[in-house]
This record gives structure tokens, C-alpha cells and sequence, in this order.
């Protein structure tokens, strides 16, 4: 899934991966998140625009190949080989 | 007009209404007016509108004044009920020797009754899933604190309550002092209650910061796991949440006027109620637990 710019429509919205880490959106601001959260957020988001995937090497790579997995996080992608091995590739950053 | 079927319905619900009462938490989390009169179809009320800031200066002048700072609504009132039938030999049983009546169906469907109403209040009335027609009071939240804090690990139920209570105040909602109510899926209440870290249990310290509150746990199915939320107790929540109760449980029952000795007795339990959400920012869900 790709990411999502959203518009916060309640009074405020605390999002972070942990508490340390927590950002507080108030009402009117905008934030980009992933497609899935902003499903979870519901009607507390508007979603604005769908954010094209960037071009990264993981996914060009995977426009050659029978792709199991990308992990673009750590630019690595599972391509399986004409033996049928899996292989997991890391790309040039 | 009395007959035997009211008398039936009056005991019926002499020994319905307290029960039901007991297990109905969205009741509990609300301040509940008395009832209405079933006939109140629609409601008016006032919804509180956001201000501008306050003013400081040595004295009074223009400008400091909000033309309106309620904004009307109009709600429709939803019924609650349950149909069910009780057995004819029972229901004569019961008026010849005074035998304990047999309320187990009554009982079965006021359950399911309650169920809904629960439903209504604590998530909203919804039939797509998706969009919902009444919200409750977690559909209806004004703030949500989304961070993860997983109640599996010690320490991130504290974290989420604190971050959620820093996001009401934020709001001018006093929450460090006032009595708080946590809602919690059924999931997350079985986390925080085995929540313990060397021999220091999560849930006396959580209960502290709750200034006097309880913790609710609410099935998952009207609650989805992962979530739950904060608000203030009915006590003190009065002025941001009430529950307009037109009906409160009551039950009638009747029969099939072409077996009108010995078809079996029909019931139905009902009730009729609206949550008015008058200030969202009262409420915080708590969405990524």
C-alpha cells in the first residue's frame, strides 16, 4: 500500500511510533501517512491525494524479476531465480 | 387500560429492569436524564461550539464576545428492542398458582436489547460498517491519541492514558482533576489487568491517574480490539455528554387474537434513547492500543 496525505478533521489527533515520540496534529493540519493508517483513522482524516510510490532501486529491481517481497525500508528485495531458489537481494542506495 | 397482560409485563419487568441495568455498561459511562416519554420522537439540543481566546486587559472593551457559541441539532430517537415469545402453559401457570414466572425469554431478549443500546452509545449506530448514523461516543471522539502503545507491554497504558489526558487538557477538558472513566476492548482490559513489571502491577498506578475513575472493559464487538478511550465519569461529564432516555427497559406482551386462549404469549422489550455529544473534545479515543 502506498502513503496518503491526510487533513485532520477533529480536534487533535497524537500519532508517533512510540510515546516518546508522538507528534500532536490539531484540527486543519495535514500529515502524510500510510495508506493503512489513514484507514484506521477513519472519518477523523480526510485523505487529500495518493502519493506516488518513489522510484527506488528495490522497485526497479522489481520490475525485472518474479518479486516474492521488496522491504524498501531496508532497500532489499526476495526475487526468486529460474532454480526456483529465493533469493534475497540488497540494492545500491 | 389494566389487564392481565400488563400485570404479567409489570412483574416481567420488576424482575428485568435491575438486572439489565447491572449489565449495561454504556449507561454507567453517561449521565442518564430521567425518561422523557416514549412519544419524544426528536430531540433539540445544543451543541458547544469552539471559541476564540479570552481577553487580559485592564478594562472591558468590544470584541471579546462570540455570537454564537452553541450550535443547535436536531436528533432522531432511536428504539432499542427485542421481540420474543413465552409459552402459554407458563404464562397460565403463572396466573393460577403465582409459580415463578418463567422470564428466561424475556431476559434473553432484554439482554440482546441492551446489547445495542450499548452499542449505540459506546461506538455508534452503524449499518455499513463504515459510516455510521448515530455516533457513539468513541465514533464522536474529538481527539484521538493514535501513537502505539501496544497494552501488552508494561508501561504503554500509562503512556497512552497520559498522552491522552495531555490532549484533553489541551482543550480546556480540566482531566488531572476530574474522574476519568478508561473504556478498553476486551483484549486490551485482559493486557493491562496481567500488566506487571518486578512485582509492580500496571493497573493501582493507571487507577491513580484515573482521579477516582473506573476501568470498563467492553466486548470486541462493540469495541474493536486495539482500541478503547477516555472520559469523564457522569458525574462530572454532565455538561459534554449526556444520554437523552426517552424509554427506559419496559416490556409488553399480547396474543394471537385468533388463539386467544392458547397461543403462546408474545413479548417485546424496548427502550429508546439518544446520546447527545455536546462537546467532542471531552472524549479521547485511544486507537492504537
Amino acid at each position: 500500500m502506498g502513503n496518503v496525505r491526510v487533513k485532520v478533521n477533529i480536534s487533535n489527533i497524537a500519532r508517533g511510533p512510540s510515546h516518546e515520540k508522538t507528534t500532536v496534529y490539531k484540527r486543519g493540519q495535514e500529515f502524510i501517512c500510510s495508506e493503512e493508517e489513514s484507514k484506521k483513522l477513519g472519518k477523523d482524516v480526510t485523505v487529500l491525494e495518493t502519493i506516488e510510490e518513489p522510484e527506488t532501486n528495490a522497485n526497479k529491481l522489481a520490475e525485472y524479476a518474479t518479486v516474492e517481497t521488496v522491504d524498501d525500508s531496508k532497500g532489499t528485495v526476495i526475487v526468486e531465480t529460474e532454480s526456483g531458489k529465493n533469493v534475497k537481494i540488497k540494492t545500491k542506495r | 387500560m389494566t389487564n392481565a397482560y400488563t400485570q404479567y409485563s409489570k412483574a416481567v419487568d420488576s424482575e428485568l429492569v435491575k438486572p439489565l441495568e447491572n449489565v449495561l455498561i454504556g449507561r454507567k459511562l453517561v449521565y442518564v436524564t430521567a425518561p422523557k416519554g416514549w412519544g419524544v420522537t426528536s430531540v433539540d439540543w445544543g451543541k458547544i461550539s469552539e471559541m476564540s481566546g479570552g481577553y487580559v486587559s485592564y478594562g472591558f472593551t468590544d470584541g471579546n464576545e462570540d455570537m454564537i457559541d452553541v450550535a443547535l441539532t436536531n436528533s432522531k430517537v432511536p428504539v432499542y428492542w427485542k421481540d420474543y415469545r413465552v409459552n402459554r402453559r407458563l404464562y397460565e401457570g403463572w396466573q393460577l398458582n403465582n409459580t415463578d414466572m418463567d422470564t428466561s425469554a424475556a431476559q434473553s431478549a432484554g439482554y440482546v436489547a441492551t446489547s445495542t443500546e450499548d452499542a449505540a452509545i459506546i461506538n455508534g449506530v452503524t449499518k455499513d460498517g463504515t459510516n455510521y448514523d448515530i455516533n457513539g461516543l468513541y465514533q464522536g471522539a474529538g481527539n484521538n491519541y493514535s501513537t502505539q502503545t501496544d497494552f501488552g507491554t508494561y508501561g504503554n497504558a500509562m503512556a497512552a492514558v497520559a498522552g491522552a489526558k495531555q490532549l484533553m487538557v489541551d482543550d480546556g477538558i480540566p482531566a488531572y482533576n476530574i474522574p476519568l472513566n478508561l473504556v478498553l476492548s476486551s483484549t486490551q482490559y485482559g493486557e493491562l489487568e496481567k500488566s506487571t513489571d518486578n512485582g509492580f502491577d500496571e493497573w493501582p498506578k493507571l487507577l491513580r491517574m484515573l482521579n477516582g475513575g473506573s476501568i470498563y472493559p467492553v466486548p470486541s464487538t462493540v469495541l474493536a480490539a486495539g482500541t478503547g478511550m477516555l472520559l469523564p465519569t457522569p458525574t462530572v461529564g454532565r455538561p459534554y455528554v449526556d444520554f437523552f432516555l426517552t424509554s427506559n427497559f419496559r416490556t409488553e406482551h399480547g396474543v394471537d387474537s385468533k388463539h386467544p386462549d392458547t397461543s403462546d404469549l408474545f413479548g417485546r422489550v424496548y427502550s429508546a434513547g439518544i446520546l447527545r455529544i455536546k462537546h467532542a473534545n471531552a472524549i479521547c479515543k485511544l486507537s492504537n492500543i
